[in-house]
């Protein structure tokens, strides 16, 4: 019944009504693709590594002095790491699940045929790599410490008694079980599957094969290795720095690395995601209050010049619900306009981010609640205006102004 | 005239204030959260060295595998490895075509001092040659680099940064003082000036916005002592690796090679260098695939290294669009500004003051607003950007305003102020000074 007088009114003071739609199309469309280009990162962010990743750690030694006893100091700093009260596990590695950088190693299914090759992440670990890094094991068994070799990135000589795979590195490679299988080198090495985990995280998180990984006992021939420490549930923060004074005082002819949290290291490497992130949701904030103030202002303006208009209709009987009812009306019909240019607009941003930038499409469901929030946001937003126009007296009608 | 049409402006923003802040708060806004988005684009589309980028190519040759091509990062294939063999780099640097080349890696090493205040810590290092040097522009305080003998020889010689300088010698002249790096004495031969191109184009391994590393030594200072790479690394052809000299000898790919060839003749001729070298190795066994040399400028490079992320490219798309919601909302309150003058400029009209007069009275203090909204957006941009330096290490070099970017905030808020206020003060000049006159 009052659609026809809210168009014609619009119609009559066209330009602030249209400023208000564009601005609700244009925040419509920012607001839904933001939200969905925080949400895509998010979910990359929120991918589980596979180890205990609240109470890892990770510190290491630099070692320089000529004579420095590269393996005795290293079972002696271990020994030291294990016994320290609120530490549960230490040993050494090459790299940690999404920190970034590691070691990538091609594996052939079958000897010889390089078309069976798989590349996976490659993870040297000791035989206290299961406890520290607290992965599951599903099968088979974990190295023994008589099994750990020396290895050297630019070289060395011998192979891994065996191999641990990620049940994912598996499922591929070995299909029908792969416990006690052999897994071949391009340069015509071998080494049986000993074990199978539940999962680990590869070390670069824009690797598209996430849990392709496999674990093999070796250990840097140094002169840098890498201590991952795993603390007592909670005690992370307190321990790293204890470990730090540990091992500095324990030795000289080498330097401790400044020990990190897995976390700190993952978010490092995350960088791009979380300021973009960052940025997204405060454009996203300040765009909503925005397009609010906008539609308050607007509301208000029309409040201030319908005064006599309102007054008139409440001496002709109109109740205060009526006049709430018509500004709520006036503004859900506003906002439907801006959101009917709103749709198109979304859909035409995202179809351009998808197609220009690493950005998905748009799922339906999305612009929906868009839509929703935006009609909820203009109810709210004019409800104040709305409530200042139910007080006007029926009396003001009678004024001359 | 214009002197006049600031102190009406003036007179107008004082009868109005609340508006007027309101419409400068709007640009404020607008320009703060664009700029700050703008800004990171801006540092990392920069040209590191403009001088000569046109004149410096990354050197890539096609040495990988005959079976599958080289990946690194996304699904496509890369092209030819990033890097070169070590055996291919020694030979390139026999060649006399480019003006300068380097071959580098950025290895580390622990370093001790004499000053017995300064622990012993771990240094990232880049092993190059001398070429490195003159070819980047890189400035020295003392000293300079080391000779070409030190090249060939690796004699245990070091060019440190300021900042390193500055620790150890208290930032005096230390060329011919001795540092130890892993156990071994080097000789200074040179401290740079601050040097720190972002983004850092000759290694865009690590963090690509990290500052340079304070030691340079001669490459073959480094290897003879097999330090470690930490870069990358990638091999594809099954070989016995077991010592440091078969590293050396093998297929594996790490060293980055850059050339200075000043001048499209010197382009050629060492295009043409390169296939007869990679023809020749071809004879003898080697480069199994296709021919496929490259020779990337500056520019280039860091185009094909996606060193400008897409996400970026995203803020600074979504941002411009939180510009233009700003500036709606700036001509919505611009019109109730207006509005309210509308007596005043009707008088102004009947006092025989034309159209164009009226609208660029309200222009000149739309314009005015705009700058105002300009350095206030200006001010907010900088407490965004001084907030993500905060929250995230890595953008320490990255989130920093230019002059540039400050005249950029500064034009575009006078652009986008005139842009909004074009329609109300276009309405205002049209309003008939009769129906305003009347009512007075």
């Amino acid at each position: 019944m009052e659609l026809g007088s809210i168009l014609k009114g619009m119609s009559r003071n066209w330009v602030g009504p249209l400023l208000v739609a564009l601005q609700v199309a244009i925040t419509m469309a920012v607001m839904v693709n933001a939200l969905f280009v925080i949400q895509e990162r998010r979910e990359v962010m929120a991918r589980p590594t596979g180890v205990d990743e609240a109470n890892l750690g990770r510190t290491g030694i630099f070692a320089y002095a000529d004579d420095f006893d590269w393996t005795g100091e290293i079972r002696a700093d271990l020994e030291a790491l294990n016994n320290h009260p609120g530490v549960h596990a230490a040993g050494t590695v090459n790299s940690l699940p999404g920190t970034g950088s590691g070691w990538s190693s091609t594996w052939l299914v079958e000897e010889n045929k390089p078309e069976t090759s798989v590349q996976s992440a490659m993870y040297l670990v000791d035989e206290h790599g299961l406890e520290t890094l607290g992965l599951e094991l599903v099968e088979g068994r974990w190295f023994r410490e008589d099994e750990i070799i020396d290895v050297d990135p630019t070289g060395f000589e011998g192979f891994f008694s065996g191999i641990v795979l990620t049940e994912s590195l598996a499922n591929k490679m070995f299909p029908d079980g792969a416990l006690g299988r052999m897994v071949y080198t391009e340069s015509e090495d071998q080494a049986p599957v000993v074990g199978v985990v539940r999962q680990l995280a590869v070390p670069w998180p824009s690797y598209l094969e996430w849990e392709d990984s496999s674990l093999v006992p070796g250990r840097l021939s140094g002169p840098a290795i890498f201590y991952a420490v795993r603390a007592e549930p909670g005690r992370l923060e307190q321990v790293l720095p204890e470990v730090e004074e540990l091992l500095t005082g324990r030795a000289s002819g080498r330097t401790v690395l400044p020990p990190e949290t897995h976390r700190e290291m993952v978010a490092e490497e995350f960088t791009d995601e979380r300021a973009t992130v960052r940025i997204l949701f405060v454009i996203m904030v300040l765009l909503v209050l925005l397009t609010g103030l906008g539609i308050v202002g607007l509301a208000s303006f029309n409040v201030r010049r319908r005064t006599r208009q309102i007054g008139t209709r409440r001496a002709l009987g109109a109740t205060r619900g009526d006049i709430l009812r018509y500004f709520l009306a006036e503004n859900a019909v506003l906002t439907a306009m801006g959101l009917g240019i709103g749709v198109v607009l979304t859909y035409a941003l995202n179809y351009f981010l998808a197609d220009q930038f690493n950005v998905a499409r748009l799922p339906g469901s999305w612009l929906l609640i868009g839509m929703l929030a935006l009609l909820a946001l203009g109810q709210l937003a004019v409800l104040g205006p709305a409530r200042t126009a139910t007080r006007i007296p029926p009396a003001v009608a009678t004024r001359t102004v | 005239m214009f002197a006049h049409h600031l102190r009406t402006a003036w007179t107008s923003v004082r009868r109005s204030p609340v508006l007027s802040i309101l419409i400068v708060a709007a640009i404020a806004v607008g320009i703060g959260v664009s700029i700050t988005g703008l800004t990171i684009y801006h540092m990392l589309a920069r040209d590191p060295i403009p001088q000569k980028s046109d004149q410096l190519f990354r050197v890539q040759l096609d040495s990988w595998d005959p079976d599958s091509p080289f990946f690194e990062g996304g699904d496509e294939p890369s092209g030819p490895p990033f890097w070169l063999t070590y055996q291919d780099a020694m030979a390139l640097l026999e060649s006399d075509i480019p003006k300068a080349h380097a071959a580098n890696y950025r290895s580390a090493a622990v370093l001790e001092s004499d000053n017995p205040s300064v622990a012993p810590d771990v240094y990232g290092i880049r092993a190059t040659t001398r070429g490195f040097f003159s070819m980047f522009e890189v400035p020295f305080r003392y000293g300079a680099a080391w000779d070409a003998a030190a090249d060939q020889d690796g004699a245990p010689v070091v060019v440190i940064g300021e900042k390193i300088n500055d620790e150890l010698f208290g930032g005096e002249d230390s060329t011919g003082r001795t540092v130890r790096l892993g156990d071994d004495e080097f000789r200074v031969a040179g401290v740079l000036e601050h040097w720190s191109p972002h983004p850092r184009f000759y290694d865009l391994n690590m963090t690509t916005f990290g500052d340079p590393e304070q030691l340079f030594v001669p490459m073959r200072a480094a290897t003879d002592r097999e330090w470690a790479i930490n870069g990358n690394t990638s091999c594809w052809k099954p070989e016995s690796l077991v010592t440091f000299r078969d590293f050396l000898g093998s297929e594996c790919v790490w060293v980055l090679f850059w050339a200075e060839l000043p001048d499209s003749a010197s382009r050629e001729a060492y295009m043409t260098y390169l296939n007869g070298y990679v023809d020749q190795q071809k004879a003898a066994g080697r480069f199994p695939r296709p021919m496929d040399n490259r020779l990337r400028s500056v520019e280039e490079w860091l185009e094909h290294r996606q060193v400008v992320s897409d996400d970026s490219r995203v803020v600074v798309a979504l941002a411009f669009l939180f510009l233009i919601v700003c500036l709606l909302n700036a001509v919505g309150l611009m019109l109730a500004k207006f509005a309210g003058t509308a007596p005043s400029a009707a008088i102004r009209r009947a006092l025989g003051a034309s159209r164009g007069d009226i609208v660029r009275q309200y222009l000149t203090e739309v314009g005015a607003i705009g700058i105002a909204g300009g350095l206030a957006g200006l001010a907010l941009a900088a407490t965004g950007l001084w907030s993500l330096r905060q929250g995230f290490e890595d953008l320490a070099n990255v989130a920093r305003l230019d002059l540039s970017m400050g005249f950029t905030a500064i034009g575009l808020a006078f652009l986008a102020a005139l842009a909004a206020g074009l329609y109300p003060a276009w309405r205002v000049g049209r309003a008939v000074p009769v129906r305003f006159l009347k009512s007075q």
